[in-house]
């Protein structure tokens, strides 16, 4: 690749795509970012905001995501107006047997060198005067962001379009073209061929089947989440809240719920949006690649909304809607060259934190293609991990 | 036809300011810029940027507006400003206790 600009076409253009397509267009790479619908037309517009340190495992998933929210924040001054704020965010625990995880969560985290908090029950509430009563405390973390995802992704891709990068929405990709085991562009259904030094995944759910013609398989599969918008009205305060719930399936304790919260995975989110509505998570669900929102999913997330917010009783749900989330076996994202075929590369499989790992994604492909030296260790993100899984489900 | 010939040949084209989704408070320049600066070509991605359609009528009123408006630009607008559920905006207070089963509506 020397001697001239490398060229390059993502396929996807979602938030990691469009990622990847900022950082290489910024290095002065050629790129063609194409998808086959309308720019963050998939998982990209079917989810929330949430920038999250808060949610990850101690170690490696907290270390790439605060890697994340910092290239964010340096993104943010050139990307304009993306509703980007840092507010913090908080995990409300649902019963005093939540306490003794949470307090060891934070511990880890704090090892680690997070700044996280357990916060008593009187600064709890002082915090979060709208929470329930019964809710004993909560674990605080003070770098988590938020922002409006499809006006990042359109910001991404602005920039990246002054930069040089072409961008072609509702352009199908036919065929990966690989010559001698390399990759060498991309052919279009309506009959472009796209030539290129090397070709980036970014399909997010849609990543296994444009694979799949290669030979390459990958473990990813559409999860699918729900998410309950209210009408402009009353707010329960400005700060991110989760609950500390959907964390004690990773240490491995059983969630003292009912049914339905437990069939739908559901746990509380709740996140102010400036607009001055605020939306509710969250589910988890295999469902195939329905996005048609289950009343009794919706149902379910009220309930537990109220769980921790009685007073939201008095609030409207304008809508609700679902995406899917393109979920990994071991919950860590697909990120790096695809053994067997040079200069083709996989990013994909960020389940729920697409939005938040957006950043260091596209920097780690940038390090990969550019030969750069990556800020943190990649082989956990690696495609080949997956023998097992792969053989499984072949 | 656009939004100006929606109102006859005779009517004058619509001034940037004229309100197109009232609940959102999003008038016509507003949409013309958000177009512009985003390099916007989808009726979907129009309604989710700038937030027409997205208020508490959920594009009951605008909605014809919002399509006549895309179908100018030489946009499909089918399926972008498809309804959500609920259909009708739901008070929290209805739904019951999480004690009780889930209901299946």
């Amino acid at each position: 690749m020397t001697g001239r600009a490398p060229q390059v076409v993502v396929v996807g253009a979602g938030v990691i795509g469009a990622a990847v397509t900022y950082v290489l267009s910024s290095a002065g790479v050629r790129v063609t970012l194409v998808d086959r619908g309308p720019l963050g037309g998939g998982t990209s517009s079917r989810c929330d905001g949430n920038v999250l340190v808060i949610d990850k495992d101690p170690g490696y998933q907290a270390e790439m995501a605060m890697l994340s929210q910092n290239l964010l924040r340096e993104w943010a001054g050139d990307l304009g107006d993306i509703e980007y704020r840092r507010p913090g965010s908080y995990l409300a625990l649902a019963g005093e047997d939540e306490e003794e995880p949470a307090r060891a969560w934070v511990d880890a985290q704090c090892r680690e060198g997070l700044a996280f908090r357990y916060l008593e029950y009187e600064e709890t509430h002082r915090v979060m005067p709208d929470l329930a009563a019964d809710v004993p405390g909560s674990v605080y973390s003070p770098t988590d962001s938020t922002l409006n995802p499809l006006a990042y992704v359109a910001a991404l891709l602005a920039k990246s379009r002054h930069r040089g990068a072409q961008v072609r929405a509702r352009s199908p990709v036919a065929e990966i073209r690989v010559e001698q085991g390399r990759a060498a562009g991309v052919g279009l259904a309506d009959g472009t061929a796209l030539v290129a030094d090397a070709v980036v995944v970014a399909a997010g759910v849609w990543t296994p089947a444009v694979l799949a013609p290669l030979g390459v398989r990958l473990p990813i599969r559409p999860r699918r989440g729900h998410l309950v918008v209210s009408t402009k009205g009353p707010r329960y305060g400005d700060v991110k809240v989760m609950e500390f719930g959907y964390l004690m399936a990773k240490f491995g304790r059983e969630r003292v719920v009912p049914p339905d919260v437990e069939r739908f995975g559901v746990a509380l989110v709740y996140e102010p949006t400036r607009a001055g509505n605020f939306v509710l998570g969250s589910s988890r669900e295999f469902a195939g690649m329905d996005t048609e929102p289950d009343p009794a999913v919706l149902h379910a997330i009220v309930k537990r909304a109220l769980r921790f917010y009685p007073g939201m009783a008095r609030a409207t749900v304008l809508r609700g809607f679902a995406g899917l989330r393109p979920w990994t076996p071991d919950h860590v994202p697909v990120v790096g060259p695809v053994p067997g075929v040079e200069g083709l590369y996989v990013a994909a499989g960020h389940e729920g934190d697409g939005i938040g790992l957006a950043a260091v994604t596209g920097r780690l492909i940038g390090d990969f293609i550019l030969e750069r030296t990556p800020p943190l260790p990649v082989a956990p993100l690696a495609v080949g991990r997956f023998q097992e899984e792969t053989a499984e489900w072949a | 036809m656009g939004v100006a010939g929606a109102r006859g040949p005779e009517a004058a084209a619509p001034a940037v300011d004229a309100v197109i989704c009232r609940c959102e408070a999003v008038a016509l320049g507003a949409l013309v810029a958000a177009r512009n600066a985003w390099a916007i070509d989808d009726l979907r991605q129009l309604k989710l940027l700038t937030r027409a359609g997205m208020g508490m009528c959920q594009g009951r009123v605008c909605q014809p507006l919002l399509e006549s408006l895309a179908r100018s630009w030489g946009w499909d607008p089918s399926g972008a400003l498809a309804a959500r559920p609920p259909t009708r905006p739901w008070a929290m207070g209805q739904v019951l206790p999480e004690s009780s089963e889930p209901e299946h509506g």
